[in-house]
């Protein structure tokens, strides 16, 4: 996902030098919140601490599925996390209502996407950019 | 682990679980929970999981019963290797000590129950009907005491591991000085001072190209007419106050029927033809500043 990723900043202002990065950290929060309007009313709105919470349940959500994953990887001796493994964790943390959905998509996306790095936009970015991030030692690691 | 038995022990005194700090990270954990449940197909099979997981957290001393915990003594053989990883806590100043322990061993079945496809249809479907009678779906883990909590939190079983090992890495990063601390208002520079210098009209949204035209004209209009007498000042300023009501509801109309259209693609900022894209993305600036990046988006918010 290559929107709201902004890895070049214009003058070097904004983000400190040492302190982490919020764009390194969170999803960004545009993204969450297009998907959160989804539910919500064409003439609702959503306030931008709602946005930021949810922009911070996510994001650890994702670091507490992905850090499975990465513990089961270690242990067999691999370095890349995969999107099986992604549903096997899921599945062994308590929300095995997931992972029927999450292998179809999975296996669809594989077949659309010929299992390399596309560019299509996905409907799920949260889920293809873990995917896409998927070695143990990235940002999504910890929070 | 002999810490973490010996932390446990401790907690035993304790006689009622409080939510006052973590249960906070665990409700958040189940709002990015719900987040998934709107995402995901099969919704129906998802908020019967979450209306689980809310019984749970609104019952819990309605774990265990004498009835379960004999219809699942057959579950107790292949479970053994669980026993010190799973133990529960009930009320031990309200029971006796034997009984507290019969209950203690038969929360190791419940475990072994969640892994069976069935038998937690069973208490997915029942817990549609009535959420606050299916109080023994999983047995709950309480965590150690962090220093600001006072009393155990008690959690999923099959998350206690996963939730510690979070901890560690999040003191970690901590250690290492890389956790965020406050947010920002913007996030670079440039993008905030070019957001400071566009026009803004009444409420503080951005004007599109149509709008700055339109005060434009005005702006001539009143210069114009400088040496008039003071009644036709008040009819300039009438119609300067109606000029950005009448707007706002082609604004509203182009944000919502371009919404579709412009999707998760990223637009240029500055579109060399065409007027109606430019008046989508400038509207939707003054809108809900869907694509925006997140500097002007949190000036927006800020605004309004």
């Amino acid at each position: 996902m290559s929107e709201g990723f902004d890895g070049t900043e214009n003058g070097g202002g904004g983000g400190g030098g040492g302190v982490g990065k919020e764009q390194d950290r969170f999803l960004p929060i545009a993204n969450i919140g297009r998907i959160m309007r989804r539910a919500v009313p064409e003439n609702g709105k959503i306030a931008k601490d709602s946005k930021e919470s949810v922009q911070e349940c996510v994001s650890e959500f994702i670091s507490f599925i992905t850090s499975e994953a990465s513990d089961k990887c270690l242990k067999e001796k691999r370095k890349t996390i995969n999107g099986d493994d992604l549903i096997w964790s899921m599945g062994t943390l308590g929300f095995e209502d997931y992972v029927e959905p999450l292998k179809l998509y999975l296996r669809l996306y594989r077949e659309t996407e010929g299992d390399t790095k596309g560019s299509r936009a996905s409907e799920l970015p949260v889920k293809k950019d873990v995917v896409l991030n998927g070695d143990p030692g990235s940002s999504f690691e910890g929070m | 682990m002999l810490m973490l038995l010996r932390q446990m022990e401790d907690h035993r005194a304790h006689t009622t679980p409080n939510y006052d700090f973590f249960s906070g990270d665990y409700q958040m954990k189940q709002l990015g929970h719900k987040m998934y449940d709107q995402d995901s197909p099969s919704s129906d099979s998802g908020q019967s999981h979450q209306e689980e997981s809310a019984m749970n957290d609104s019952s819990p001393n309605e774990r265990h019963t004498s009835t379960q915990s004999d219809n699942d003594d057959g579950h107790q053989m292949p479970d053994q290797d669980k026993t010190k990883s799973v133990s529960s806590l009930g009320n031990p100043g309200a029971l006796p000590p034997k009984l507290n322990y019969s209950q203690s061993f038969a929360c190791i079945p419940y475990t072994a129950d969640a892994y069976y496809g069935g038998v937690l249809t069973g208490y997915s479907s029942h817990a549609i009907v009535h959420p606050q009678q299916n109080g023994t779906a999983n047995s709950r883990v309480p965590l150690p005491v962090e220093p600001a909590a006072e009393e155990p939190i008690f959690v999923n079983a099959k998350q206690y591991h996963a939730i510690l090992r979070r901890r560690q890495i999040r003191a970690k990063l901590e250690a290492q000085n890389k956790l965020v601390k406050g947010r920002k208002p913007y996030l670079h520079e440039s993008r905030h001072r070019h957001a400071m210098k566009r026009a803004r009209g009444s409420g503080g949204r951005f004007l599109n190209t149509k709008q700055l035209e339109e005060q434009k004209q005005q702006q001539e209009e009143e210069a114009a007419s400088g040496g008039a007498s003071s009644g036709n000042r008040t009819c300039l300023q009438n119609g300067t106050g109606s000029a950005p009501s009448a707007s706002s509801p082609s604004e509203i109309a182009s944000v919502s029927t371009s919404r579709e259209f412009l999707g998760n693609h990223e637009q240029s900022h500055f579109p060399s033809a065409g007027f109606l894209p430019t008046m989508s993305f400038r509207a939707q600036n003054g809108g809900d500043g869907k694509l925006v990046a997140n500097a002007i988006h949190q000036r927006v918010s800020m605004m309004r």
